[in-house]
């Protein structure tokens, strides 16, 4: 297994969460389109990450798992 | 058009900054970075850009092997490509370096525009792009608020005290981008995987014909004399209103010639 990778993959997770809330939280109040979006978003992303399909995340990219 | 923004990867923003005594610059290794927050705008900005007028956007980035990670964040984002120059010999550089390297790695493909953030937020010189359009050749627009591109000519809202100057530039040409330009996208799960699946093409001093005498510590010819904390700012004055806080704070402000 290769653990860097993974690492740097689930970094790359948490960097997107974390702009997503970053880009929601001004507009709470006046923009709710731009929040439930990040929302969603942001639910994608852990569902993928708690289905822990490692292979398919750190994949080459013609699609073979690493 | 071919847009390049030069980016910095830095601590992320929740590590407080550790200098390093001995060489008096900042302790990078084992620090989480991530994609600067003000080159985040500058990328943003370029995608605007390419999704208006088509072409691709390039990151090129300075830095070392952690720098992946935020390079990887601009190209979810929706970069085309990204260039990582990253060697030991380039460590150290000064800004006159940097620039020196990363107008070599811009010089080997065509472009049209240059964007900067107008300085990196860890350590604030805003030396690099002045040099890096000295470098190319190109005219650098700073401190652009707004940016628009018609036919050949950038043309830019330039921040200033009173306001904004409009300026602009045919092509090719550099702009440094303020905080206030835009709000950035984030990464979505798709972009991600899909950055997975782009170039980054990785230079190392040579093969950018750069030697010691133009880069790394030794090619530095600034060098940081001294770090130190700002003095202690003064305990601010508590005006407790008891019936007369609004006299008390406006004989404060005629005391100071504020009103």
């Amino acid at each position: 297994m290769n653990t860097h990778a993974l690492d740097e993959h689930l970094k790359e997770m948490v960097l997107a969460l974390h702009a997503a809330v970053n880009r929601a939280m001004p507009h709470v109040n006046d923009d709710p389109a731009l929040v439930d979006q990040a929302l969603r978003d942001c639910q994608e992303i852990l569902e993928v990450v708690l289905e822990g399909n490692v292979a398919e995340w750190l994949g080459d990219p013609d699609g073979s798992p690493a | 058009m071919n847009i390049v923004v030069c980016a910095k990867i830095v601590p992320v923003s929740s590590v407080t900054i550790q200098i390093d005594p001995g060489t008096r610059r900042m302790i990078r290794k084992d620090v989480s970075q991530e994609l600067d927050p003000q080159a985040a705008k500058a990328v943003e900005e370029a995608l605007r850009l390419a999704e208006r007028h088509g072409g691709s956007v390039t990151v090129v980035v300075m830095g070392g092997e952690d720098a992946t990670v935020g390079i990887r964040s601009a190209l979810a984002m929706g970069a085309s490509a990204a260039i990582h120059l990253s060697d030991p010999a380039l460590a150290g550089s000064d800004a006159l370096g940097t620039s020196k390297a990363l107008a070599a790695a811009i010089r080997r493909a065509p472009f049209d525009l240059v964007l900067c953030a107008t300085e990196s937020s860890d350590s604030y010189t805003g030396l690099v792009p002045g040099q890096l359009a000295q470098l190319l050749g190109i005219p650098p627009l700073t401190f652009a608020t707004a940016l628009t591109v018609d036919g050949n000519t950038v043309t830019i809202k330039r921040q200033s005290e009173g306001g904004y100057d409009t300026v602009s530039a045919e092509l090719p040409a550099l702009v440094t981008v303020t905080t206030g330009i835009n709000e950035p996208r984030y990464p979505t799960l798709k972009g991600i995987m899909g950055a997975k699946k782009k170039e980054i093409r990785k230079y190392t001093a040579a093969d950018l014909g750069l030697g010691p005498g133009d880069v790394g510590a030794s090619g530095a010819r600034e060098h940081v004399l001294t770090v130190g904390r700002p003095p202690a700012r003064p305990p601010g004055k508590t005006i407790r209103d008891e019936g007369d806080g609004g006299k008390q704070i406006a004989d404060f402000l005629a005391g100071l010639k504020l009103v």
